[in-house]
């Protein structure tokens, strides 16, 4: 449970809201780069944060997110002529560099350097592995660039997809770290789905449904583990890091890629879901990344055009009833992504957490709300900077490990935990 | 109401929000919190006028009829609440239904395996909460932790002692 302030305090993250400032101290995913692919490409609308911006692409290939609306009377740029070095509006034909900068007020004379006057808003936006990525906070107070390790590999490596959830950030980050839902909601897809199935350490998974949990506190987040019984002696542990505000990755399984997720608020009742998929030494197969494009292990399927997954609120989910008598799905929704992302629309764009009645396998949530909290009250009373900024906090992975039951997994599993360049991934 | 819509999309929206009535939906929760060494007795101290009703205040003394001949592990204790009063473990637990041990990194272990066997054996499940500071060695976090991990469905290992109030608060204890 949180009392209502507190979850005020959580779920929103408009312009000056202690939240939505603290999410504007980090480097977040805002577009993927094949969004913006050749220069002088039709530009993108993008809400971020409760914010109505535009990206594109200049004829140097420099990339811009710029406030959304032309300063001279309002008119959406997204209908702009992206071309020659900038974006013109097409009502009076105003003109845009990359940075915002109005370089062309064609009704002024060139001489009386009107233009120099007029500057739209604008983000830095950088890309680094397949996203574009921005920071929306103060000038110099600017980090260095994220080093996520799914974003740095080779690309052959590395696939990453995005789609839009219809709910508050949190609840959607929430199921990340939601471990024990797994169990249920997500036991149809062990065995069947191409990126989940044939390791060793579905077995365990599926002859001990009831794990115990352990959670780590670390200066960027948790570790969350949970443990089943494995072979005398010993205990299979699969760990998942949280890094703040908004980072998960699920634990993996056998040789497959490992995944995991980035939560970014569009606004308060909408976010981005970014799920990425990719192993740190080898390439993905094409059937690897042909079953991530249609939609297999955390990915989905689109309405055409857009990032609005196929199943969706409109078309409830495709539900199929009989396919959750027989236990196909657990939930009748199909697919891993949307088992998940019906339920948190489910209930409601905000949850009311004051409602809850949360136990004590729910201690990763409580966690990761408490250490969100801290960090948003030290902020905004003290500006400090909070966990999750500096990219030494970045470099963590999740794992999957047998260990004999007398060692932790926070001490047995430390390096496996932490990103080691051309290491294979700890997994059975 | 929108018209045309699908019934999920129509119910997920956040006028639609404002027709989830208030009702209770749980009863009030009971809960025992043990404290295992002096340091989270400290800890727990400060929290007492904060928490409702439902909520015992204890600290692990010794244990009670510990078979030492037969080299097996007791199945009760002798408890204190905050008021210096003696309970039984087993009395205490018989209707709780969330049993929080507190205890810091590095202490004493036996309490902890005293506790967790007498619940496990009545199956009540307990929560594990370890106190960690960065000046205790790993290798005794590693020892308290592994005697707790075969009787706590959850075991939280946290740096600073404020999460045990806000880990109560958010359990409704
Ligand atoms: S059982 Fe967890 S939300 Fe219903
Ligand atoms: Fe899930």
């Amino acid at each position: 449970m949180l009392r209502k302030e507190q979850n005020d305090l959580l779920t929103q993250t408009g312009p000056a809201t202690p939240m939505g400032d603290m999410f504007r101290c980090y480097w977040i995913p805002a577009l993927l780069a094949e969004e913006l692919p050749a220069n002088d490409c039709p530009p993108v609308r993008i809400k971020l944060l409760s914010e109505r911006l535009l990206a594109f692409r200049d004829s140097e290939g420099r990339y811009g997110l710029i406030d959304e609306f032309c300063a001279h009377r309002g008119v959406s740029l997204w209908f702009g002529r992206n071309e020659k070095g900038g974006l013109r509006c097409p009502y009076h034909g105003w003109k845009y560099d990359h940075t915002g900068q109005c370089i062309e007020v064609p009704s002024e004379p060139k001489e009386s350097g009107f233009c120099n006057k007029i500057k739209l808003k604008s983000y830095p936006l950088i890309k680094i592995g397949d996203i574009l990525w921005t920071y929306m906070g103060p000038a110099d107070k600017e980090p260095p660039h994220p080093e996520w390790e799914f974003a740095l590999v080779p690309p052959e490596q590395t696939f990453t997809s995005k789609r839009w959830q219809e709910s508050n950030w949190l609840q959607a980050m929430e199921g990340g770290i939601d471990s024990s839902h797994v169990s249920f909601l997500h036991s149809g897809s062990l065995n069947s789905d191409p990126l989940f199935k044939g390791a060793r350490g579905n077995k365990y998974n599926m002859a001990d449904s009831k794990p115990f949990f352990e959670v780590t506190d670390n200066e960027g987040g948790l570790f969350i583990g949970a443990r089943r019984n494995a072979e005398e002696g010993h205990y299979y542990w699969r760990v998942t890091p949280w890094v703040m505000p908004s980072f998960t990755m699920v634990p993996p399984r056998g040789n497959h890629p490992v995944h995991g997720h980035f939560w970014i608020p569009i606004d308060d009742e909408n976010c981005w879901a970014w799920s990425f998929d990719y192993h740190p030494v080898r390439a993905l197969t094409p059937e690897e990344r042909q079953a991530m494009l249609d939609g297999k292990g955390i990915h989905v399927t689109y309405v055409p055009g857009t990032f609005r997954p196929a199943a969706n609120k409109d078309n409830d989910y495709l539900m199929d009833r009989e396919a959750q008598r027989l236990g196909v799905t657990y939930s009748g929704v199909e697919g891993i992504a949307m088992q998940d992302a019906s339920l948190q629309e489910s209930m409601g764009p905000i949850v009311d957490r004051t409602k809850e009645n949360l136990v004590s396998t729910d201690n990763g949530i409580i966690m990761a709300r408490h250490r969100l909290l801290k960090a948003v009250r030290a902020f905004k009373d003290k500006g400090i900077t909070p966990p999750g900024v500096d990219p030494a906090h970045h470099r963590v992975r999740s794992a999957a490990v047998v260990l004999p039951v007398d060692q932790s997994y926070i001490d047995a599993a430390a390096e496996a935990l932490t990103v080691i360049e051309g290491k294979a991934p700890a997994s059975v | 109401m929108q018209l045309g819509l699908s019934e999920s999309a129509r119910a997920t929206t956040a006028e639609e929000a404002r027709f989830r009535i208030g009702y209770p939906n749980s009863r009030p929760r009971k809960s025992r919190i043990i404290a295992l060494d002096s340091d989270s007795v400290a800890a727990l101290k400060s929290l007492v006028d904060q928490a409702s009703d439902g909520a015992h205040f204890l600290r692990y003394i010794e244990p009670k009829g510990a078979t030492n001949s037969l080299k097996m592990l007791s199945v009760d204790a002798i408890l204190e609440d905050i008021d210096g009063k003696r309970t039984n473990l087993v009395d205490e637990i018989a209707d709780a239904d969330v049993i929080v041990m507190v205890t810091s990194a590095g202490a004493s272990a036996e309490a902890a395996e005293v506790i967790g066997n007498a619940c496990f054996v009545r199956s009540k499940m307990t929560t594990g909460l370890v106190l960690n500071s960065a000046s205790v060695p790993s290798e005794q976090l590693k020892r308290t932790l592994t005697t707790m991990r075969p009787f706590a469905a959850m075991l939280v290992v946290s740096t600073g002692a404020e999460y045990v109030s806000e880990m109560l608060s958010a359990l409704r204890v």
